[in-house]
């Protein structure tokens, strides 16, 4: 089982993580801030402008000859209808942080903007930066990775692995084998951070969530251990069976659930006042979002630059974090479409849809703050784990729709614990589409123990430092297998 | 020069250099790459 020494080197690295944080969860946090601190000041120039160039690259692609290019061979077709391509598409980049962070994120830039200028317009800019975040940036880093995927799998015919176009380009050499071989464990060990990060942020909403609903104020640790454990419990019979599909109906009713609450929302609060928002935020961010992308804040005083690096910087490389493990999911489900029809339905749809989510939770929030005078801004910072559940008990029938959150946040967990433990072990295995069954386990169980460190942590500030130390090395390879796509798509003939 | 300061330019001085060999491999020629 351990003859590959790729699979014994990523668990080995990503246990040594579990058991330090497991050991001295404060040491770890601490270490991982400074870290990320020192590398976000240097490096902050670099990740924006990789950010701000894979965009463009996806835009050009899209209205280049080259978006006629199939992802696949000529007369593949698309196996999935558009429709639910674009659903499970949004699940698989999203889930759990949306219902996290819906409301939270942009009342936490108010805050920091609003010692800066008027409240309105820090509502506003609040909701531009948090659309930024989430929007298209977001997905087109993981429309390239995913790209690069897809291409090299299906059309050429390699393994799905992070390492296939740089052997694919480059040839079978020592420094590319090298390489290659670093790009993998590298990806192995961002997805793995990466899902911890996102178990112990479910587990954090479910725990508020279920404190809100019997009435249990800051029931610490323990309770976040007993949801822990029915999680772990939950996830690990779909690893030891095949429920391919029973997943993807799983992730649906997540995805469902969470369509229901934001239509809920919108009808029950402030309607006239959230869609008003809505429309003003799809011009903000259409009219500046390609120059914000290049924006560093060079000149502003600590407190912009921290909040930029703590929030901007933190989600740009958490979105690298995840781009192999939802790059290889997004690339597994577009095949047969053209680079056109992918770049377009990957980077916009979600993106109208992170638009219509943020607009309505931010708004009600909004709306509490500025017409209501309601103390949501102390929830931010006493729990801010409980401010989405604050905005839900002001709302009708607030009993049931915090059972929907719960739900659907753990609906969510689960199916990301499931899909990464199977795309990590395919990495670890050399791309075997169907990897043995104690391999998938043994994942499930460091990813576990990789939350069960975020979660002792006791910070959401914590889990956004180790996360970033985690993917910061996994911009440089993304840059790299981009060239590989573009050193490949000049053969093609179009 | 400052701990800091020097740091910082390792730090860049890296990526300066993974720029350069991302440019270089955009425009190597591949003579015996294993292309299919």
């Amino acid at each position: 089982m351990f003859k590959s020494p790729l699979l014994l080197i990523a668990l080995i690295l990503t246990g040594l993580v579990a058991i330090w944080g497991i050991i001295d969860p404060a040491g770890l946090a601490r270490f991982s801030s400074t870290l990320t601190g020192v590398l976000f000041t240097s490096r902050a120039w670099f990740i924006m402008l990789s950010v701000s160039l894979l965009l463009i690259l996806c835009i050009c692609l899209a209205i280049s000859p080259y978006g006629k290019i199939k992802l696949g061979k000529d007369d593949d077709e698309p196996e999935f209808s558009t429709v639910s391509w674009l659903t499970m598409l949004f699940a698989a980049g999203m889930g759990v942080g949306l219902l996290f962070w819906g409301t939270a994120e942009p009342l936490s830039h108010f805050k920091v903007i609003r010692d800066y200028t008027d409240n309105f317009h820090a509502a506003e800019h609040a909701l531009f930066i948090t659309n930024f975040h989430w929007g298209l940036h977001a997905w087109a880093i993981y429309a390239v990775t995913g790209l690069v995927m897809a291409y090299f799998s299906f059309r050429k015919g390699y393994p799905t692995l992070v390492s296939s176009p740089i052997k694919a380009v480059f040839g079978q050499r020592t420094w590319t084998r090298s390489v290659g071989w670093l790009s993998d464990l590298l990806a192995i060990y961002a997805i793995a951070i990466g899902i911890g990060g996102s178990i112990a942020m479910g587990v954090f909403q479910i725990q508020s969530g279920v404190e809100s609903l019997f009435g249990l104020p800051n029931s610490g640790l323990w309770l976040a251990a007993v949801i822990f454990a029915v999680l772990c419990l939950s996830y690990i019979l779909p690893l030891m069976v095949d429920l391919s599909k029973g997943m993807a109906k799983l992730s649906n009713t997540a995805m469902a659930i969470a369509g229901g609450l934001l239509i809920f929302v919108l009808l029950t609060g402030p309607t006239y006042y959230i869609m008003s928002a809505i429309t003003g935020s799809i011009g903000d961010y259409f009219a500046s979002v390609v120059p914000h992308g290049f924006k560093t804040y060079t000149f502003f005083d600590e407190k912009v630059t921290t909040w930029f690096q703590s929030w901007t910087l933190t989600f740009m490389v958490w979105w690298f974090a995840w781009a192999p493990f939802v790059g290889v999911f997004i690339a597994r489900i577009s095949k047969g479409r053209t680079i056109r029809e992918y770049i377009i339905g990957v980077i916009l749809v979600p993106t109208f849809f992170s638009i219509f989510w943020f607009g309505v939770f931010s708004s009600v929030g909004f709306y509490g703050v500025l017409e209501l005078d309601a103390p949501i801004l102390e929830v931010l910072k006493t729990n801010i784990n409980d401010t989405t559940f604050f905005v839900l008990r002001h709302l009708p029938l607030s009993t049931l729709s915090i059972i929907a959150t719960v739900l659907a946040a753990f609906l969510f967990v689960v199916t990301s614990v499931v899909s990464a433990s199977f795309v990590l072990s395919m990495f670890a295995v050399g791309g075997d589409a169907n990897p043995p069954t104690k391999i998938k386990l043994i994942w499930g169980v460091i990813l576990g123990a990789l939350g069960l460190v975020m979660i002792l942590s006791n910070s959401i500030d914590a889990v956004k430092s180790i996360i970033g130390l985690a993917a910061l090395p996994f911009v440089f390879i993304v840059l790299l297998i981009t060239i590989c796509l573009l050193k490949a798509l000049k053969s093609e003939v179009v | 020069m400052s701990l800091e300061n020097f740091i910082d330019t390792l730090l860049n001085l890296w990526v300066f250099v993974f720029i350069g060999i991302l440019i270089w491999l955009y425009f190597k020629k591949e003579s015996d790459g294993d292309k299919s």
